[in-house]
């Protein structure tokens, strides 16, 4: 495996300094960070795109920036994000550009930009305009580019920023692959696509690495203001502020698309008892909405069920959203009959609801309109 | 090509062209064919070469399918020296062009005065730099030329707008052999650059990541571009529309824009649409000249609208 | 008795071949003449009567007395004439009329004088002392574009020409009109070959008033001029906006346009155009009549020596500009017994027509001039090899123009015709040097 050491560089311009100190590990290295942290200008410098303001980028020791353009394209190339405007340029013509850095005379090797376009499940497209291919494929055509140069380290700025999930997820994968080859640096800055692939994450913080490492234990919290469930690798809208409207009773991951409905529709709202562990509980506790949790698997216990009815006591109305009644949430359904005797509106979203009145999930809208 | 030696404002019949073709320079209408058809004729094919081509190499380093060779102001110098030579009588000499006369050696010097400044600016800056430095300093040419028309007196002015049309009319000989030297190496050099140059359809930034040194490109394309064009307007005058429409025939015929087949392929249509031009110009109407510069237009828009309208129907 | 009707026969038919002359010689003051003849022809009806009498009583006792009679009559009439001729005198002295010029026309009535200028506006001239009632009469009979008080006394010109043909007039007849020029459009960027300019400039006496074409207005209002002699060029947007922005100033113009005539006589016949306004027409009739005179007899010397050849162009980068056909250089060329080569080159051709023609050629005229044009037979032809085709250029007969033709040549337009005729037909024209044309070595 090729070493490739980013050395004290230190990159920017008047007014944006940003510096690292890496060197890049096994699998898929990810530069991580929000837009504007230093990602892109980190790999243009690292490519040579841009001037260091000091420091040097070693592949296998070799100071890139003594390199020629051409020796250096040898040796890393990068992927940038805006996609080239070509009318008429054939999928295949631009693949051979990727010979540039070893022969003059592209169109001797054809037969290899024919394999590289099979390997990454292109070949039938050789023949089409760059123009007229999906965002994926050209981005595919362009990784082909790529590895037409025979580099010992890809660097790739923001992959997969125009493309669709599918897209994303094949475009990811095959770089990871190449991984296996050479040294490969993706610019991400979606949590989702990091916690997927990425083996080891720079995190792009205040114009510095804040942290290397695995990204799950990248403190991703302190950057973004968005609440993040790392180990569900998603993002969430905070939980409305102010005195809720509704208390949710969860169980089973069913009250998530509630919460997530509710906090699009700006409505505040209470959940209780949940499952540390429970599909709600990541979610609700991510949100940082009002909330009462019990052990994973243990019986509510009956401070738990104290305090989650004391909450559903203080909202408009309850709301079951379907989970099943069993040994250890038993206890859920009392709290939503106590509920209803004091006076309290519940609504189930089961089928056959154990209490209360039932609602369809289209009705939730309705609901908190009445309610509101 | 050969159809071309039997048009012109004076009529010779095909059997006597053919009979005088190649050696004879003494009866009248040998002289006719091959003191001024022949020399014409291969004048419009190097000159509609060389203007394609600095066409072509400019679009490619531009990024703009507008670019063409007098899109950097190249021209408006040219015709600035020439007048400050006509119309004011200062002449800034190049000694070595001196037999030329002062349109030719005028016109090199506008056109390395402002290729130097544009070679200084395009190693330092981006290419779109060196467009707007450019049309800036063609600005300030074309500036300076009115100036120097506003203070002039009415006849010289009108002798002045005459000499700077081109027409191809004026190639003789010599001056095909001069234009030549230069401008077939330089076509040469432009054909050996057009390999060199070829990531530069991604986009400067993608072709530096692919090995090019983009700052050499810049350099060079300018460079070549500025020689090719300067012999034209020197030699030629200013031949407007060839070097916008010969690269995009080329272009839309060949299905590519990539600059080893786009530079190749400009110059043979760059030289074809010029001669049937430069052929139309001499009889369409004779005993009058056209000006080259309406019939380009005439020829290659019809073309273009064609080559465009039928790739929209296929795309 | 015999001879005194001899002499009485004899008187009369002097006073009818002078009235006869008189009559149709002048034809724009027949309704004075015929008064008068009216009034001649009742005085021969009474001498015949007389006559008849003598013839019928030879011998009669009063006869003497007759004699005497009649004689005291022929007096009368001859004082009659006398007076006849000093009005005609007079009236030829202020009146011209136009001939060959299609620019413009002159016309007179009364105290007044009526011009219509290049651009067919119709200018009153009118004494500086008429009172405002005539002046209105005259305004509501022609309702004209611009009056003018005349004689002019602040006159601004526009082109070179216009200095070159009062130039003329004041040398010929020390008139000092230039006296009465206080601006001149172009009047530092030329280089002046009419003499007494420069120093009318540098002494402050003549003020360059800028570019003919747009003039330093605020220049020419502080002139305060009585008259501004522009020129147009049709189509020409900065003509246009010139006539807009002086008849907003208000600044009274007139448009000298003899550039546009075809012929060179029509030509010539501005120098009326431009005296009316200083009231010197009678003397520019007498310089005009003169330039006819020689301008005929030249044309007469050569009308029969044989067609010569002419072809009369410039080349620009192998694009020929010749004279256009019907063009005021055609008549030239025609005046001076040359048969013009390019009669049917609409304007621009190719380098293979001169070509072709080479062999024809007898005498080329390159339209150009030695500051601008080519120093030598070889410079000629290193710009332009292929002339080496023409015969003219090879047997030596090419010519250019002078450095002051364009500014001088044409207020001396029979010498314009001499030189060419002499350089067509150098034989007929022994030890005639040419004045505006320049031999190419």
């Amino acid at each position: 495996m090729y070493r490739v050491r980013v050395d004290s560089v230190e990159a920017g311009y008047p007014g944006f300094r940003v510096r690292a100190d890496i060197e890049l590990g096994e699998g898929l290295n990810c530069l991580v960070g929000p837009n504007g942290a230093g990602k892109s200008t980190l790999i243009r410098t690292v490519v040579g795109l841009l001037r260091p303001v000091r420091g040097a980028v070693y592949v296998d020791g070799v100071n890139v920036y003594k390199l020629s353009p051409r020796s250096r394209a040898r040796v890393l190339t990068a992927l940038l994000p805006d996609v080239p405007t070509l009318h008429f340029m054939r999928a295949i013509d631009v693949v051979l550009l990727g010979r540039y850095p070893h022969s003059y005379l592209l169109y001797r090797a054809v037969d290899e930009a024919m394999r590289v376009m099979a390997r990454l499940g292109i070949g039938d497209l050789a023949e089409r305009r760059f123009a007229e291919l999906s965002s994926g494929q050209r981005q595919r055509v362009l990784i082909a580019r790529a590895l037409m140069q025979r580099p010992r380290a890809l660097l790739v700025d923001e992959p997969t920023v125009h493309l669709d999930i599918d897209a994303k997820v094949h475009v990811m994968s095959m770089l990871r692959e190449l991984s296996r080859e050479m040294a490969v640096l993706v610019s991400v800055h979606e949590p989702d696509i990091m916690y997927r692939f990425c083996d080891t994450v720079y995190l792009v913080w205040g114009g510095t690495i804040r942290y290397v490492g695995p990204p799950e234990e990248a403190p991703l919290t302190e950057i973004y203001a968005v609440p993040l469930s790392p180990a569900i690798g998603t993002l969430e809208l905070p939980a409305p502020r102010g005195d809720p409207l509704l208390h949710l009773v969860p169980g089973a991951g069913t009250c998530t698309p509630v919460m997530r409905r509710l906090a699009a529709m700006r409505v505040p709202f209470s959940v209780g008892v949940a499952h540390v562990g429970d599909l709600d509980h990541f979610v609700a506790a991510a949100m940082g909405a009002p909330l009462v949790s019990e052990q994973p698997y243990a019986e509510i216990s009956d401070a738990a069920l104290e305090a989650a009815l004391r909450m559903a006591l203080r909202s408009r109305a309850a709301l079951h959203c379907g989970c099943p009644f069993g040994a250890a949430n038993s206890k859920n359904l009392a709290l939503l009959r106590e509920a209803a005797q004091r006076g309290i509106p519940v609504y189930s979203l089961s089928r056959d609801p154990p209490v209360g009145e039932r609602l369809d999930a289209a009705g939730l809208a309705g609901l908190v309109r009445k309610l509101g | 090509m050969f159809a071309s030696l039997f048009l012109g404002t004076v009529h010779i019949p095909p059997g006597k062209v053919l009979a005088v073709l190649g050696w004879d320079f003494q009866s009248v209408d040998g002289y006719i064919v091959n003191g001024i058809r022949l020399p014409r004729v291969l004048g419009a094919l190097v000159g509609g070469a060389a203007l394609a081509v600095a066409g072509a190499l400019y679009q490619i380093l531009l990024r703009n399918p507008l670019a063409d060779p007098y899109v950097l102001g190249i021209a408006n110098a040219a015709i600035f020296f020439y007048g400050l030579a006509f119309l004011v009588g200062i002449q800034v000499g190049l000694p070595a062009l001196a037999g030329q006369g002062i349109y030719v050696s005028s016109s090199v010097l506008g056109a390395a005065i402002v290729s130097a400044l544009l070679l200084a600016l395009s190693a330092r800056y981006g290419a779109l730099y060196v467009l707007l430095f450019g049309v800036a300093l063609g600005f300030v040419f074309g500036a300076g030329t009115q100036i120097l028309i506003a203070l002039a007196d009415v006849m010289k002015v009108g002798a002045f707008v005459l000499a700077t049309l081109g027409t191809f009319s004026g190639v003789t000989w010599d001056r095909l052999l001069a234009m030549s030297v230069v401008c077939l190496p330089a076509l040469a050099a432009a054909l050996a650059l057009s390999l060199y140059i070829s990531p530069y359809v991604l986009g400067e930034e993608h072709a530096a990541v692919t090995g090019l040194d983009v700052r050499a490109a810049r350099v060079l394309v300018v460079a070549v571009a500025s020689v090719l064009t300067a012999m034209v307007i020197a030699y030629v005058g200013v031949v407007g529309f060839v070097g916008l429409v010969g690269p995009h025939i080329s272009r839309l015929l060949l299905g590519t824009e990539s600059p080893q087949r786009l530079v190749p392929t400009s110059a043979l249509t760059g030289g074809m649409v010029t001669l049937a031009a430069d052929d139309m110009a001499r009889s369409l109407l004779p005993p009058l000249e056209l000006p080259i510069t309406a019939v380009t237009s005439l020829v290659g828009v019809p073309v273009l609208i064609w080559l465009l309208t039928r790739r929209h129907v296929q795309g | 008795m015999k001879l005194s009707n001899i002499i009485n026969i004899a008187v009369l038919l002097v006073l009818a071949v002078s009235i006869y002359i008189l009559y149709t010689s002048i034809a724009d003051v027949r309704s004075s003449i015929s008064l008068l003849t009216a009034k001649v022809e009742d005085e021969i009806a009474e001498l015949r009567a007389d006559l008849a009498r003598i013839n019928s009583s030879v011998l009669g006792s009063d006869i003497e007395d007759r004699l005497t009679d009649v004689e005291s009559k022929i007096e009368g009439l001859r004082r009659e004439l006398g007076e006849l001729g000093g009005l005609i005198r007079g009236a030829l002295g202020q009146r011209v009329a136009v001939k060959y010029a299609a620019g413009f026309s002159l016309a007179y009535d009364g105290p007044v004088k009526v011009v219509v200028d290049g651009e067919n506006r119709t200018v009153l001239l009118v004494p500086r002392d008429m009172g405002e009632d005539d002046l209105a009469f005259y305004v509501g009979k022609y309702s004209p574009d611009l009056v003018v008080r005349t004689p002019v006394e602040r006159v601004v010109l526009f082109s070179a020409t216009q200095v070159a043909l009062l130039a003329r007039l004041d040398e010929e007849y020390r008139l000092g009109l230039l006296d009465r020029v206080v601006g001149v459009a172009w009047g530092k960027a030329y280089r002046w070959y009419i003499p007494g300019v420069e120093e009318r400039f540098s002494d402050g006496r003549w003020t360059d008033v800028g570019y003919a074409s747009n003039p330093n207005y605020e220049l020419l209002l502080k002139l305060r001029p009585d008259l501004v002699v522009i020129y147009t060029v049709p189509g020409y947007e900065a003509s246009e906006k010139l006539v807009q922005r002086l008849e907003e100033l208000g600044v009274p113009y007139v448009v000298d346009n003899e550039w546009r005539e075809d012929t060179v006589l029509g030509r010539f016949e501005w120098v009326k155009f431009l005296a009316v306004f200083f009231g010197v027409e009678d003397r520019a009739g007498r310089l005009f009549d003169m330039v006819e005179r020689a301008v005929l007899s030249y044309a007469a010397k050569v009308a029969d020596a044989g067609p010569v050849n002419v072809a009369w162009f410039s080349i620009y980068r192998g694009t020929v500009y010749a004279a256009p056909p019907g063009s005021y250089v055609h008549d030239l060329i025609r005046l001076a017994g040359g048969r013009y080569l390019y009669g049917d080159v609409p304007y621009v051709s190719g380098i293979e027509l001169v070509v072709k023609r080479g062999n024809d050629t007898d005498v080329l005229v390159y339209a150009s001039s030695p500051e601008f044009g080519p120093s030598s037979i070889g410079d000629l032809l290193s710009s332009e090899p292929r002339l080496g085709e023409v015969r003219a250029v090879r047997e030596g007969r090419v010519y250019l123009f002078s450095s002051d033709y364009f500014q001088l040549g044409y207020a001396y337009t029979e010498l314009l015709v001499r030189d060419l005729a002499a350089i067509l037909h150098p034989s007929l024209f022994q030890g005639v040097e040419p004045r505006f044309f320049v031999r190419l070595e």
